[in-house]
């Protein structure tokens, strides 16, 4: 029994130190001044915020911020707005073709969005969202919402469909029922859709990279790519923007995280 | 009065799920449509009209080399991430799959190297790896295991497993929380029983938690080899492919073909091609490995 505690504690802090241990790298790194960065020190010895500075002043950073805020705030919305009533019809109604749009959902979480690459680009450019920050808002809702769906099964199932039929029985529509009554009780999975159409949105790296082509219009992970592609040298620039770039998400998360893994837990076993 | 209402009840399923299915038919099969199309067609750069070239293409994709040693790379990246997902995924699972403060801290915040960007995961390791002053060579060489540091991303052995290694590091977490959320179903009174029936924890993972857990493993199966497959970030920014080669999977080819080499009819052949294996694989796991119902 003793062996097997101390075996657990063992791969336990193994795997701690495995997460833990390049996020602390990385962060400590972007505080060490120019001339220490590149010392193997696990400590800092000096500490500055030069590198911070500089990759503000004289780094697109701020633009590509606000960019990938606006795309991932537009996703979780739009995601939200089509992903609640859908679920509502799938899990609260019968219909017939209702088993076929759930089995479209299913397909098209599971499609390889890289085979898409080239002719999502195509139609971008017939519908003049190229260099747009709504047509990646588009295609990450595309990607987003069907998993989304997945994930509110587990809500909805358990919100007693007994309320919805003393709900009916009281004359209330169906859209009564589905703002009074059931939207209430699902909060914790509508922020986990929230969350998942913002993470999905900040991280999206492929069809930003294709479907952006001006500077001005670059979401994070597409300008801190440049930003490392130009200045392989500059460590301190680069640790500085992945902190900033992951800032963000985990300042969100702290708040909402709880939800979210529950939400995922809630939905998996579904 | 009634009998609209009626009519509007029976329409409003079809209303309520209209915008996703409209959303998803523009956006993933409209384009499928046009993938098809621009695959008999010998398109350069985006944009430009290329002539009718029938199966050529096809032909072209089918009879190279690079496409089968790409799809040779996918295959091992499917399976190296697979593999040490699972591990590390069941290992962080076991562990937390017990109520106290310090387990419900770490069930939330394990998912972190999940949620963060690609690029920084990318940045992360690559100063961790980095060739001239990284740590880990660092710790290599003051334990004596190398003498001069190794850039093991730039080399043609090592930079393909490293890559993997990060991917996996990438997206162990969630898959954690996946087989968390099925550990969560299975009732704490059976371990009991098999505790008083001598059992040990090794006998007791073979014989209840891993087959209790077929449902999640057949749905990770599927859904994660599909995702798996399809990972092209990771790869891209860490290696671009390289060297020569020896990291391009098949989507890495892909964007390749259409956006390098700009072979947009070329690229959109291979895409079929391989459209077409991956859903004859569907097929078959949905065939074969289904859980069975009984």
């Amino acid at each position: 029994m003793t062996v097997v505690k101390i075996f657990r504690y063992i791969i336990g802090i193994l795997l701690t130190f495995l997460i833990v241990f390049p996020f602390y790298w990385v962060i400590v790194s972007s505080f060490k001044p120019a001339d220490q960065i590149l010392k193997p020190d696990l400590f800092p010895k000096a500490f500055t915020l030069v590198h911070y500075q500089e990759l503000i002043e004289q780094t697109s950073y701020l633009t590509n911020l606000s960019n990938s805020i606006i795309v991932s705030i537009g996703t979780m919305a739009i995601s939200v707005l089509i992903v609640i009533p859908a679920s509502f019809a799938l899990y609260r109604m019968k219909f017939k073709g209702r088993k076929f749009v759930s089995r479209l959902i299913l397909a098209t979480y599971v499609f390889p969005g890289i085979l898409l690459l080239v002719p999502v680009y195509q139609l971008m450019a017939d519908l003049h969202l190229v260099n747009s920050l709504f047509g990646l808002m588009v295609i990450n809702v595309t990607f987003a919402a069907p998993f989304s769906v997945w994930l509110m099964q587990g809500f909805f199932d358990n919100v007693p469909i007994a309320l919805d039929e003393s709900a009916a029985i009281d004359g209330a529509g169906r859209m009564r029922t589905l703002f009074q009554i059931i939207l209430p009780l699902i909060g914790p999975g509508i922020a986990t859709i929230s969350i998942y159409a913002f993470i999905m949105a900040w991280t999206e790296f492929a069809f930003s990279s294709v479907l952006i082509n001006s500077d001005s219009l670059r979401t994070l992970p597409i300008g801190l790519n440049a930003i490392m592609g130009q200045y392989t040298v500059r460590w301190g620039w680069t640790t500085a923007g992945a902190v900033l770039a992951l800032l963000p998400v985990v300042i969100f998360f702290a708040f909402v995280g709880k939800y979210f893994v529950k939400g995922l837990t809630a939905g998996a076993v579904k | 009065m009634l009998g609209k209402g009626k009519k509007f009840n029976k329409l409003l399923p079809y209303l309520l799920v209209a915008p996703i299915v409209i959303w998803i038919v523009v956006t993933i099969f409209v384009p499928l449509i046009s993938v098809i199309k621009e695959s008999f067609y010998s398109t350069g750069f985006i944009g430009t009209k290329g002539t009718f070239v029938g199966l050529d293409q096809y032909k072209a994709t089918l009879t190279s080399s690079a496409y089968w040693t790409a799809w040779k790379k996918s295959l091992i990246w499917v399976l190296g991430n697979g593999l040490t997902q699972t591990v590390l995924a069941f290992s962080v699972a076991l562990l937390l799959n017990k109520a106290s403060r310090m387990t419900n801290f770490a069930r939330n915040w394990m998912i972190i190297p999940w949620i963060i960007p690609t690029i920084v995961v990318a940045i992360f390791w690559q100063w961790i790896f980095n060739g001239s002053y990284g740590i880990f060579n660092r710790v290599l060489q003051s334990l004596h295991l190398i003498d001069k540091p190794i850039n093991l991303l730039g080399d043609s052995f090592w930079s393909f497993p490293i890559v993997i290694f990060i991917n996996t590091w990438h997206w162990f977490p969630f898959m954690a929380v996946i087989v968390l959320a099925g550990l969560s179903t299975i009732s704490q009174d059976i371990y009991e029983a098999a505790d008083v029936d001598g059992a040990n924890k090794w006998q007791q993972f073979w014989r209840i938690t891993f087959p209790s857990l077929g449902k999640i493993t057949f749905a990770l199966g599927l859904v994660g080899t599909l995702w798996s497959f399809n990972i092209f970030d990771t790869i891209y920014i860490l290696t671009g492919g390289g060297p020569a080669g020896a990291s391009t999977t098949v989507p890495v080819m892909i964007y390749q073909q259409a956006f390098e080499q700009f072979k947009i009819g070329q690229a959109s052949a291979t895409s079929i091609i391989t459209a077409v294996f991956l859903s004859i694989f569907a097929f078959f796991f949905l065939k074969f490995a289904g859980p069975k119902e009984d």
